[in-house]
């Protein structure tokens, strides 16, 4: 697919007078098919050297670059605005936007940099995993492949050129860029990106936007439904990542009528998509697998055969033909699976995967703090909290060592509550008597 | 009162400042105490609940709970 047949694909659907908008502006599909034209030309006329770094924010400006971008062939990185964590020297030119079009382009900024480590390879496109407190991965990915994993979301969620589709999600992540991004494209959809999205922001846009899609967390969800009356203009919304509380996913029921349930990864896109139904007391958050994807579960660990999954990681150019997504699941892949969790010691909070042992180090670099082992703590709307026990003689208190901690560590990864121990329990080895500690102290905090 | 919403966001909330380290002007999102979309949640329902008021939908706005001086005059405005 090319941008022509994309256009030709959104003239047939009738799709030339739906919108695009961010906070800024609204464009319809037809001006923003003129931008893109625009931003290709700038594309085709400056000589670059790629593979390109696109720091990409969550406005329409950067959604057509985007388009220019992949439409192009250019070999890029798609990074927050924000990004500092991954090694400069991997990539090439750097291209920023800002948020608000220029005829002059002057709102395009092109940094120059005339070597990086990567040969570049038109067609690529890599994505950077969350990664949330060590290094992040970068994952190769095709254009084509991209294009046909959200093709497959459609097979599954009822979007078209009616929709009006709100996404707060980053589109610079695989959720926003390949579950709810691009098919939305691919049925020229009405589209509204925000981000920090709050209730404030939450009932501006339903008053000025009107969507009946929305992407959003079940932690989103919790926090947008406060005094949130029924309404009847949502037709369903997409949910990935936590589980949903029965609380939670009956209020969200009310609101906007059917929630799915979608799961997948940076390496894998999208992988499964479920509608989220009541079970007597509890709440089925089962998906299946999207057609021509394969799913193998062994010792409740599940594996994924993905025709449109990543190529591998940069610089570790092998992998196995079933992915092994390191979640763990209960059910089956015919009749559907919930995911239950990660294999590895880790808990989820607002919305990321925080890996005790990588945080763990963190902590560690504290001058009072000579081990610690981190357990899970009590469930909050947020996920679960961490709870630090820690090896140390020091005299402060637990809270102060908690305010200290707290200045170098984000806010989501900064343990609930500290104890202070003056010798953890060890195994003969000398490791950490990890299940002891869990039994003490884990979801004990109050 | 201005004084009593300072001391619920530095008691009450997860936003992980000092009383000195902001003012009524600081914004509360992006580039000021940066609230989150669940933090900021527990602070309205917190609000009403200390203030023993309800704001109206109306009232839910942007530009009404932009800093700790806006908050206060949204919470006379219900109060009278």
């Amino acid at each position: 697919m090319n941008v022509l047949d994309l256009l030709e694909q959104w003239k047939q659907s009738d799709t030339f007078n739906n919108t695009l908008s961010d906070d800024h502006q609204v464009i319809s599909y037809q001006e923003a098919y003129l931008r893109i034209s625009v931003y290709s030309d700038w594309l085709a006329s400056n000589s670059f050297t790629q593979p390109m770094a696109f720091y990409c924010a969550q406005s329409i400006e950067h959604l057509l670059m985007l388009i220019a971008l992949m439409f192009n062939e250019v070999n890029f990185v798609l990074l927050p605005v924000k990004s500092t964590d991954v090694d400069k020297e991997l990539f090439a030119d750097q291209l920023t936007l800002k948020p608000h079009f220029c005829d002059m382009l002057r709102h395009i900024q092109l940094t120059k940099q005339a070597q990086c480590k990567t040969v570049a390879t038109p067609g690529r496109i890599y994505f950077k995993t969350s990664g949330s407190l060590g290094t992040p991965k970068l994952v190769v990915h095709q254009r084509h492949n991209l294009i046909a994993n959200s093709r497959n979301v459609l097979t599954r969620l009822p979007l078209n050129a009616s929709s009006r589709v709100l996404i707060p999600v980053p589109m610079h992540h695989m959720y926003g860029f390949g579950a709810a991004l691009w098919p939305c494209l691919l049925v020229g959809a009405s589209i509204h990106l925000t981000s920090n999205l709050n209730i404030l922001r939450f009932k501006a846009v339903e008053r000025q936007f009107a969507p009946t899609v929305a992407y959003l967390t079940p932690s989103t969800v919790g926090a947008l439904l406060l005094r949130s009356c029924k309404s009847s203009q949502y037709e369903f919304i997409v949910s990935a990542g936590d589980c949903f509380d029965r609380q939670t996913f009956q209020q969200a029921q009310t609101k906007f009528g059917r929630v799915f349930n979608l799961y997948g990864s940076t390496e894998l896109g999208v992988v499964a998509i479920g509608e989220i139904q009541s079970k007597g007391e509890a709440v089925d958050d089962c998906v299946t697998a999207l057609p021509g994807v394969k799913i193998k579960i062994e010792s409740e660990q599940i594996a994924v055969k993905h025709p449109f999954g990543f190529d591998f990681y940069l610089y570790q150019q092998t992998r196995d033909v079933f992915f092994n997504t390191g979640d763990l699941a209960r059910g089956d892949e015919i009749t559907g699976f919930s995911v239950i969790g990660r294999a590895k010691l880790s808990i989820n909070r607002e919305g990321r995967l925080i890996a005790f042992s990588e945080l763990e180090s963190q902590i560690k670099q504290h001058q009072h703090i000579q081990d610690v082992a981190l357990v899970k703590g009590r469930k909050d709307s947020k996920g679960h909290t961490i709870v630090a026990i820690v090896e140390s003689t020091t005299e402060l208190a637990p809270d102060e060592l908690r305010r200290q901690l707290g200045k170098f560590l984000p806010r989501y990864a900064t343990p609930s509550k500290i104890i202070i121990e003056p010798q953890l329990p060890r195994l003969v080895s000398g490791k950490i008597n990890r299940k002891q500690i869990a039994l003490h102290y884990e979801e004990t905090e109050f | 009162m201005i004084n009593s919403i300072k001391q619920l966001i530095v008691e009450k909330l997860d936003v992980n400042v000092g009383y000195d380290e902001f003012d009524q002007t600081t914004p509360l999102f992006e580039g000021g105490l940066a609230m989150d979309s669940i933090v900021f949640t527990e602070f309205i329902v917190l609000l009403e609940k200390t203030f023993k008021i309800e704001f109206d939908d109306d009232a839910l706005a942007v530009e009404n709970f932009s800093n700790v001086e806006k908050i206060a005059e949204t919470i006379a405005q219900h109060t009278r």
